[in-house]
């Protein structure tokens, strides 16, 4: 891939990447920004809650859903919040409280003036506080009564639409007040069933508002959300709300297998099989149903009702019935879900059986998954359509494995369709919402089941569908058999779903038939809602889920308000629904509204006005400017509200009468104050001034208070007396024995006029002064002035500190802090370690000597700190800090940010050179350095320490250095480098040739020539050409594949840089072809490393045996290589090598040879080596006649001795090593061996190498030698380096 | 051990063996020819070539509505004749038709002058004088050991009496009335091997269906040492490694562990399947001498999977073609063609053939086609695996693809060796990647269904490797097979007691109730004359009355048999009223099953509610007082069965005798 390509690719991956963050994000925002919106909103319905009333509790969590369905701001309140700040929003309509009695009087005060200024209150339950009355509409002179008798609740308005007359719960006790407790005006909206004169619901109009009261103690529960819900909607009229609109009809257990049997009450009545009337009665019937109120079914089928819960999961039920349709035989149940195919109705998920998935059935989820499996597998071998994407539960129930199972099994399924009352762990009590258990469904349950309806499923029904406009109902085609008789046990945990005997069509016992009750529901529940939509149920939970998932503005405007969608979240049936409650008389001014917007409406009879149904095509219901919805009212609110208080004051003096009650009054008296007198005068006119000072002396004596009248006197007559100082016993006595605050204020109205009469006693009262005042800084500077000195040093640091501990301020902590500088200069550090200056601008003066106390105990990094706020701290000293500290870039930036502004200050510059260079960095040091004049002796110095060091540096420090500072070489030091370099570095080219001989007379020939090319990291790439030149052997017998070969070739070798601590590692691979066009390869690689005390490696390299039948016969070799050597250069030189050789034809051989070395002397010069050596070799072939290779099975030899040795290998200068042995032979009895091999440069950068091999064997040998010649090429470009990041810095 | 019946459900498979045995005798009575140097590959031959024919012939018999077992043996004999004669020489030539057999003749004359063994084994030195080879006494222990495990689980099957064992026994029950697939639209070759089993050894049909599972295992293991035998060239230690791991270890693969002794047609198709693939890749292993017959040979293998699964056939063989192309070499390129052509002929023949059916009733043949390449009846769990399923499916890719890469570098030196082994781990992958995609006519459950089999295969060949590179490159170590084998057999059983301790000891057993049901209705079978008596059970047990005797259900013997009864016993001697009133005449005995206090598991296999019961214990009562003979015929656990006598001593056969 290019460099542009590649770059493309990852550009597109970003987009990729940030095109999906930005959609993951924006699904969270449409998820949670409606949350904090809605908690911005102000609430229009509050609801009070007693924490201690459980129906309280209860309510305010069941409205808290229902307002999070229907969108509209709401808010739970506790009274004792209410009770401490009892004001409200003007937003705010209706308020919900069960109890009054918790409230006080301000919070009565306000629900009264709520409601009269038109606000809709709400007692959800019987209100029994006697002081609410009022609100209540309760007479004044009542007594409060209760009935215990009265049941149930009769409708007489609809509270809800389509429920006037009708009654629910007949057997729970209201338990509440009589009807003759309440005022006659009074509108009774229910009543008691039992008890028609007992008073149920009531509205009683106050003011411009009304107060609505249950007055019951039903609890109310989930089904009757609604009816509580209602209420508020008294009080919310022109408040728009979304709503689904989507009323779903489910056919459970439809399709399913039908039978030929022939239960009641079918049977009697058309005398038909279960099969024939599944099939040619209820479900034409069912059709004609679906026509007449444009119904879209959705069923859901299920496959057996055998209790298979283990594999194999079977369809014997499924497809056993068969029937004859259309002259062909058809498996019935297959017949019957083409039927719903055909019609288009949504075909979605009973089970494969209808065991529900429950754990406790299935035991754990993996048949419960393997049963969807087999279900599935039966849709696609049927072609029963897309999978499904909704499902019900069999019997309802399903727990939290079952969903996971349900998951993971059928992964498209969406919505689960459970029921919408009952238990949560069961399967039940869901909301439209995500399931509670499995969040990749959501729950669309259902809230009501059969083909009859009763008052209370009309109740519970339009409870839901009031503030959702969802009504999600199932049916079962077998509804009708499941007759009230103890045999039948399909009803399990529910009720008969036939339990009055009704007949499919012909009336019984007076009822009509089911088919034409089920017309009569639908009937109903269309002229009450005629906006009513039937929708599949993935159609309709679709839409629910869309609206539950989206956040809504409320916004006022003048009576009404305007609503819109402010989530993000794109619905995906674009049509919206709202309701809306308006009263009859400003029903004339919403429809003018809704045909200026020219929407679609349809309206219902709702608690004494209408309930608007409303379809607008965007997601908003925005109202024209000042609808001027409400009547409105002829008086101003604030005169309703003056009205309606007079009426409550009527209403408390009425109830007072009649309960004839006292009011407890308090009475309070104040205290008399004392007087005093006075006579000195006569005394001092009769010159008895020590009589005076005496009587005056006791006066002052007995006063707790200072009377500077009599005091001023005293002074005076005293010193008339020249008795002045007495005064300071006077002010003793007072300090020690009455009050040292009095004696303080004597003493300082004493010091207006006078002075202190000695130091003693100025230090003594100063003292307690300050004492007494310590936050009093004058008196503290005035000691400061005075008793400076170390004689007072305990007393003096007492004084400051505590001033400073009393007032905290700055200027008390300069103080302390000089005192610390002064006196106790090591208490500095202690001090103000982990203090900022920056906090401390008082102390900036003393910043120097802050500074060397840090320095000198030590503490280097705030001394530096400090040092920025003195003027006299030189550079040096600060930069031979931060180099202390190790915080070398500190100190860069310090210096460069200095040397900027002195760029002369060849001291400076010096050190920080030195400081570089001293830690390793030499290019920094260098840098710096460079820019010292030649002549400055740091730079003599300098220059002289580097060119010893140069060459032991990186080369890319010695290059970077040649390149930017070369003025700091010595030009020998720079030439040197420059030539190892181009050893190290340079591309090379190399001829070699070998040459062996064997007394086979089989000779190899092998030439090579290599250009070796190094990359920018000193890896080498050697590419070469090969020829080589392979003879036969001599053998007695013929061998047809014994000739000669010529092989071409080219050989590739990588090798990792050389020099470094790492290994080395290379891998070779090679293509030969020799004259008979076959082609061999060579693959290899190795790995070695060294270091000061050994050296090791380990090669494997796999060829062909390169001999003439070997070549012929394509036979390969690999040999593995170890080499371990250690002592090079020492005394004792010791080296090991295994070889592991196996060849194709499936010999292999392994070796050892060791060899042990002493070095009589250590260097370069000429020196001899004795040595030993051992060979041992196995094998599991024996191939003397060497065709095609020469292996024998097992070899050993041993002997020794002498090296001679001239130079160093790889020195670039003359090399050479004989070496002379007689060994012992286990093959050949003996042999001798000599080798040898030599290195020398011809020219500077051309060198010759040889190697040269002798034996004289008897048996075996091979001799041969190899000659090679290597040039180092001349470097053409520039030294290249890394970049520095600071080479920049250190420039002009 | 809570096993009922250990005796007549062996007795099929024994008498299967002894029928082999009596085969093998015929054939090396006619055949004399040099023995056979590997018998397990001359039995797998054997099974592949014979046992695909007899699927083939039962299949157009039945089209003819002349299945039973006279018919098949015939043909068999036919063919063996044809065999003899040889193919080639089908067209009637008198003169080599006499030569022959006076060939023959005078063979079977030599041998018995000679005092020659009729059977090879006894051939040989007389130090070796069984030269049976270990291989193949190895196979069979291996393939007995796979039997007892299985054996061992039946007391936690389920199989008996579940609706599935129903639908198979109409299945059974159809196929004797010549319906090869009835309105279920099931593909019957495995129910026709189990039809025919059950002809040939003269068990009942019930216990055909009981005991086929164990036959199956027998023969797959049998195939599967072969196959590994074929595919390696290792005689014994590869291919018992694999057979056993298959034989014993439950925890490989996803299975349906309920029913593991629940007959499967992948696991049919599986024995041809694999004989197929051996002769895909090494056709000279089919008749390398006659092309002709090589041909012939695949064109019935693959009819004989055709018709036992179409999964096998258009799932897991197209994939093996493919892979298998590339590695083909240039000399048996024609026999891979040939086996292409063989593999589409025989296809397009079966799949019109029931084209043709299916159009015939009237049945949508899309609709067959589908409902046999998906099974809705087929589910596997993953709970009694070892290792979940993703980590197992990852570990076996992940050794395949070393294996692969390693074969790949052994094969370049010996192509023969590796090449057929690395085919095969490639294509297992190629199986699972397919599955993979979710094209949605591949059923995963089928594919586990089987997996134990490949896993098996493939483990064995990865373990085939290590082992050859350890005695060819490393160090050469032999160990006698008579070593080995018992060292691998003991090491298996330990590692699968010690790997599956949870399996072996559930303690939760099945009831023995459906069993005993089972042993009353073969001990009520095997003592009265067929439609001589009755029967009164639950309504779902009719298809065991099916073809056998008469069947009255509970509620018609409490409603309708005590007015049959009385106006039977007051006409009794008058025959022409019998004559007249057919309805009224009772069977000469009635057997009536009671259960007592059955466990939920069982009543919801067999429906009887507890007021039945009673009023057909009352009913035994008022018939015992009005005169009539109610014996206690079988009594075990739970189940007792009562007999009214009606007519006495003309129902059982010994009384009658």
């Amino acid at each position: 891939m290019g460099r542009s390509k590649y770059s493309s690719y990852i550009f597109s991956w970003c987009v990729l990447l940030l095109v999906t963050m930005s959609f993951s994000c924006s699904s969270d925002n449409g998820q949670s920004e409606g949350a904090v919106t809605k908690a911005a909103q102000d609430p229009l319905v509050i609801y009070l809650v007693d924490e201690q009333m459980e129906f309280s509790l209860s309510y305010s969590e069941h409205m808290a859903k229902v307002f999070d369905y229907t969108k509209i701001p709401y808010e739970i309140q506790t009274v004792q919040e209410f009770n401490s700040y009892p004001y409200y929003e003007s937003a705010l309509r209706v308020i919900y409280v069960n109890n009054t009695e918790p409230l006080n009087a301000k919070a009565k005060d306000a629900l009264l003036e709520f409601v009269a200024e038109g606000g809709t209150l709400v007692f959800p339950s019987v209100n029994e506080d006697q002081e609410a009355g009022f609100l209540s509409g309760i007479k004044p002179d009542a007594f409060y009564i209760y009935d215990s008798e009265a049941t149930g609740i009769t409708f007489k308005a609809n509270i809800l639409p389509g429920v006037k007359g009708k009654s629910i719960y007949p057997l729970k006790t209201n338990l509440s007040f009589k009807g003759d407790n309440f005022k006659e005006d009074v509108i009774v909206l229910a009543t008691s069933t039992s008890d028609p004169s007992h008073p149920v619901i009531l509205e009683n109009k106050i003011g411009n508002g009304q107060v609505i009261h249950f007055n019951t103690s039903i609890l109310f529960e989930k089904p009757d959300r609604g009816l509580l819900y209602a209420a508020a909607l008294k009080g919310l009229q022109g408040v728009p709300y979304p709503i689904v609109n989507a009323s779903t009809i489910m056919i459970d257990d439809f399709p399913n297998p039908v039978y030929d049997v022939e239960p009641e009450p079918i049977k009697s009545e058309l005398g038909i099989t279960q099969a024939q009337y599944v099939m040619d009665v209820w479900w034409p019937d069912m059709l004609k149903v679906a026509e007449k109120f444009d119904i879209d079914y959705s069923v859901y089928p299920c496959f057996n009702y055998d209790r298979i819960k283990e594999p194999p999961f079977v369809f014997t039920e499924w497809d056993r019935h068969r029937s004859k349709r259309a002259q062909k035989e058809v498996i019935s149940s297959n017949w019957l879900m083409e039927q719903v195919l055909e019609n288009q109705f949504e075909m979605a998920f009973h089970g494969y059986n209808h065991e529900s998935l429950i754990d406790s059935i299935w035991g754990g989820k993996e048949y419960m998954e393997s049963a969807l499996i087999a279900a599935r597998k039966k849709w696609k071998v049927n072609r029963f359509g897309p999978f499904p994407k909704t499902y019900v539960p069999p019997s309802n129930d399903i727990d939290s494995i079952g969903l996971v199972a349900l998951a993971n099994a059928m992964p498209e399924m969406e919505f689960m369709c459970s029921i919408y009352e009952g238990e949560l762990a069961e399967g039940g009590g869901r909301e439209y919402d995500v399931d509670p258990f499995e969040p990749r469904l959501f729950d669309f349950p259902r809230v009501s089941s059969g083909y009859t309806f009763n008052d209370f499923k009309i109740y519970n029904q339009e409870s839901l569908y009031l503030f959702t406009g969802i009504w999600s109902h199932f049916i079962h085609p077998d509804d009708v058999y499941q007759l009230p008789v103890a045999s039948n046990t399909s009803a399990g945990d529910y009720g008969y779903r036939n339990a009055q005997r009704l007949n499919w069509y012909k009336p019984n016992n007076g009822k009509k038939g089911m088919f034409h009750q089920w017309n009569d529901y639908l009937q109903f529940v269309v002229e009450t809602h005629p906006s009513t939509r039937f929708l599949d149920v993935y159609t309709g939970a679709t839409i629910t889920k869309d609206w539950r998932q989206s956040d809504y503005e409320y916004e006022e405007n003048g009576s009404v308000f305007n609503v819109k969608k402010s989530s993000k979240n794109q619905w995906r049936h674009r049509d919206y629904f709202w309701n809306m409650y308006v009263e009859k008389n400003n029903e004339t001014k919403l429809i003018q509204e809704l045909e200026m917007l020219e929407v679609n409406y349809s309206r219902t009879a709702f608690f004494g006005g209408f309930l608007y149904t409303i379809e607008t095509p965007n997601p908003e219901f925005i109202f024209s400017k000042d609808p001027e919805f409400q009547g409105g009212s002829e008086y101003s609110l604030d005169e309703v509200y003056s009205q309606v208080k007079k009426q409550l004051d009527q209403y408390a003096i009425d109830r007072a009468a009649a309960s004839s009650g006292d009011l407890y009054v308090e009475t309070y008296e104040p205290e008399q104050p004392e007087v005093v007198e006075d006579s000195v005068a006569w005394l001092v006119e009769n010159e008895n001034l020590k009589g005076a000072t005496d009587m005056l002396y006791e006066r002052l004596d007995k006063l707790d208070q200072m009377d500077t009248a009599i005091f001023n006197d005293y002074t005076l007559y005293l010193a008339y007396q020249e008795r002045a100082n007495e005064v300071w016993s006077f002010f003793e006595e007072v300090y020690s024995e009455k009050s040292k605050q009095l004696a303080l204020d004597y003493v300082n109205h004493y010091l207006i006029e006078e002075y202190y009469p000695n130091e003693e006693l100025n230090r003594l009262w100063l003292g307690r002064m300050i004492e007494n005042d310590m936050a009093n800084t004058d008196l503290v500077r005035q000691y400061i002035s005075q008793f400076y000195s170390t004689e007072y040093q305990a007393e003096l640091r007492r004084v400051i500190q505590r001033h400073y501990e009393a007032t905290g301020s700055a200027e008390a902590y300069a103080m302390f802090i000089r005192y610390l500088l002064d006196f106790e200069v090591d208490e500095v550090t202690v001090e103000l370690k982990n203090k900022a200056p920056s906090s401390y601008p008082l102390l900036y003066p003393m910043a120097t000597g802050i500074t060397y106390a840090f320095s000198d105990s030590g503490m280097i990094q705030e001394a530096l700190t400090w040092a920025d706020y003195s003027s006299e701290i030189d550079m040096k000293t600060k930069l031979q800090w931060w180099v202390d500290l190790e915080a070398y870039n500190k100190m860069e930036s310090v210096y460069l940010e200095y040397i900027k502004n002195n760029p002369l200050d060849y001291e400076v510059m010096a050190f920080v050179s030195k400081a570089w260079y001293d830690i390793g960095e030499y290019e920094r040091g260098s840098l710096i350095a460079k820019r010292l004049p030649e002549a400055d002796t740091s730079k003599v110095n300098f220059k002289k320490q580097f060119n010893t060091d140069a060459r032991y540096f990186e080369p890319d420090v010695q290059k970077f250095l040649m390149v930017k500072t070369p003025s700091v070489y010595y030009p020998d030091t720079l030439s040197a480098l420059q030539k190892e370099m181009r050893y190290n570095e340079n591309n090379s080219i190399q001829y070699n040739t070998d040459y062996v001989v064997d007394n086979f007379k089989q000779s190899v020939w092998n030439n090579s020539v290599t250009y070796n090319l190094k990359t920018k990291n000193f890896n080498q790439h050697s590419l070469s050409v090969t020829y080589s030149d392979i003879s036969d052997l001599v053998l007695n017998n013929f061998d047809a594949n014994n000739v000669s070969h010529s092989l071409y070739g080219l050989r590739y070798r990588y090798q990792t840089r050389g020099n470094t601590e790492k290994p080395i590692f290379y891998a070779l691979g090679g293509l030969e072809q020799d004259d008979l066009s076959t082609t061999f390869f060579t693959i290899g690689a190795g790995i070695s490393k060294s270091n000061q005390k050994n050296f090791k490696s380990l090669g494997y390299t796999f060829s062909p045996v390169k001999t003439g039948p070997a070549i012929s016969r394509e036979v390969y070799w690999g040999e593995l290589v170890g080499y371990y050597e250690s002592g090079y250069g020492k005394t004792f030189q010791t080296s090991f090598s295994p070889v592991l050789t196996h060849y194709t034809t499936g010999a292999v051989e392994g070796a050892l040879t060791g060899r042990f070395f002493f070095n009589t002397k250590k260097g370069t010069g000429s020196r001899f080596s004795p040595y030993a050596e051992a060979f041992v070799s196995g094998a599991n072939e024996n191939q003397e006649d060497g065709n095609p290779y020469w292996i024998i099975d097992s070899r050993f030899y041993g002997g020794g001795g002498l090296a001679w040795t001239y130079g160093q290998v790889q020195s670039r200068k003359l090399y050479v090593r004989l070496e002379a042995g007689a060994f012992y032979d286990s093959y050949t009895d003996n042999f001798i061996r000599f080798t040898g091999n030599f290195a020398f440069p011809i020219k500077e950068f051309t060198y010759v190498t040889g190697q040269f091999e002798y034996f004289n064997q008897a048996l075996y040998y091979s001799n041969g030698f190899q000659f090679g010649i290597k040039h180092f090429f001349r470097r053409r470009k520039e030294y290249g380096y890394k970049p520095r990041e600071y080479e920049e810095w250190y420039e002009e | 051990m809570n096993i009922p019946y250990t005796d007549t459900i062996f007795l099929g498979i024994i008498r299967m063996l002894l029928w082999i045995l009596f085969l093998y005798v015929l054939k090396r009575l006619f055949f004399k020819g040099k023995p056979s140097q590997n018998q397990v590959k001359t039995m797998g031959n054997l099974w592949a070539f014979y046992g695909s024919i007899v699927l083939v012939v039962i299949y157009l018999l039945v089209q003819f509505n002349s299945y039973d077992l006279l018919t098949v043996m015939a043909l068999m004999f036919v063919f063996l004749v044809m065999r003899l004669v040889g193919f080639e020489n089908l067209r009637f030539k008198g003169e080599s038709w006499v030569r022959k057999r006076r060939t023959i003749l005078l063979n079977v004359i030599e041998n018995v002058e000679d005092k020659d063994p009729i059977i090879d084994v006894r051939k040989s030195e007389a130090s070796k004088r069984f030269s049976v080879k270990t291989g193949f006494y190895v196979a069979t222990a291996a393939s007995i050991v796979a039997v007892a495990a299985r054996f061992y689980l039946m007391q936690y099957d389920n199989y008996q009496l579940s609706t599935a064992w129903f639908q198979e026994l109409n299945i059974l029950k159809a196929l004797e009335d010549q319906e090869w697939f009835g309105s279920n639209l099931v593909l019957t070759g495995q129910y026709a091997f189990m039809s025919f089993y059950g002809l040939i050894t003269g068990i009942s049909t019930e216990m055909a269906l009981e005991s086929f599972a164990l036959f199956q295992v027998f023969i797959l293991c049998f195939v599967i040492f072969w196959f590994i035998d074929a595919m390696t060239n290792s005689l014994v230690t590869i291919p018992l490694l694999g057979t056993l791991a298959f034989a014993l270890f439950f925890n490989l693969a996803p299975t349906n562990m309920a029913q593991i002794t629940h007959s499967k047609s992948t696991f049919m198709a599986m024995s041809f399947l694999l004989p197929a693939i051996i002769f895909i890749r090494k056709p000279w292993k089919l008749y390398k001498e006659r092309p002709n017959g090589y041909f012939f040979g695949m064109v019935c293998i693959f009819a004989a999977i055709a018709l036992i699964d179409l999964y096998t056939l258009v799932i897991l063989l197209p994939p093996f073609f493919l892979v298998s192309l590339p590695f083909t070499r240039k000399r048996y390129i024609k026999y891979y063609f040939k086996a292409l052509g063989a593999y589409v002929l025989s296809s397009s023949l079966v799949l019109l053939s029931y084209a043709y059916s299916a159009y015939e009733k009237g049945i949508d043949y899309g609709l067959f086609i589908r409902s046999n390449l998906l099974s809705v009846s087929a589910s596997t769990t993953t709970v009694n695996m070892a290792l979940d399923y993703d980590s197992t499916v990852f570990a076996f890719q992940v050794l395949s693809l070393v294996a692969v890469i390693v074969m790949f570098f052994l094969y370049r030196n010996n192509s023969r060796k590796w090449v057929s082994p690395m085919v095969f781990i490639i294509y297992v992958n190629a199986l699972v990647l397919w599955g993979k995609t979710g094209f949605i006519y591949f059923d995963n459950d089928l594919l586990n269904e089987i997996s134990p089999m490949l896993l098996a295969c493939s483990l064995s060949f990865v373990f085939y490797i290590a082992y050859y590179f350890l005695n060819s490159k490393v160090i050469r170590v032999e160990i006698s097979d008579a070593v080995s084998a018992p060292l691998i057999f003991i090491l298996f059983f330990a590692l699968a007691y010690f790997t599956q301790q949870p399996l072996l000891q559930r303690t939760q057993k099945r009831g023995t109730l459906s069993k005993n049901i089972l042993e009353a209705y073969e001990k009520v079978k095997d003592n009265y004359i067929p439609y001589g008596y009755a029967v009164v059970n639950a309504n779902n047990l009719i298809p065991i009355s099916r073809g056998s005797h008469h069947f009255i259900s509970y509620n018609d013997f409490v409603e309708n048999y005590p007015e049959r009864d009385s106006v039977y016993f007051q006409y009794k001697d008058d025959k022409d009223f019998l004559v007249r009133n057919t309805e009224y005449i009772l069977p000469n005995s009635l057997l009536i099953f009671i259960y007592e206090n059955v466990s939920s598991e069982f009543a919801a296999k067999v429906r009887v509610s507890k007021e039945t019961n009673k009023n057909v214990l009352i009913e035994i009562d008022r018939l015992r007082k009005k005169g009539r003979e109610v014996r206690l015929f079988y009594k075990k656990d739970n189940l007792r069965v009562y007999e009214i006598v009606n007519n006495p001593g003309e129902a059982k056969i010994d009384e009658l005798l």
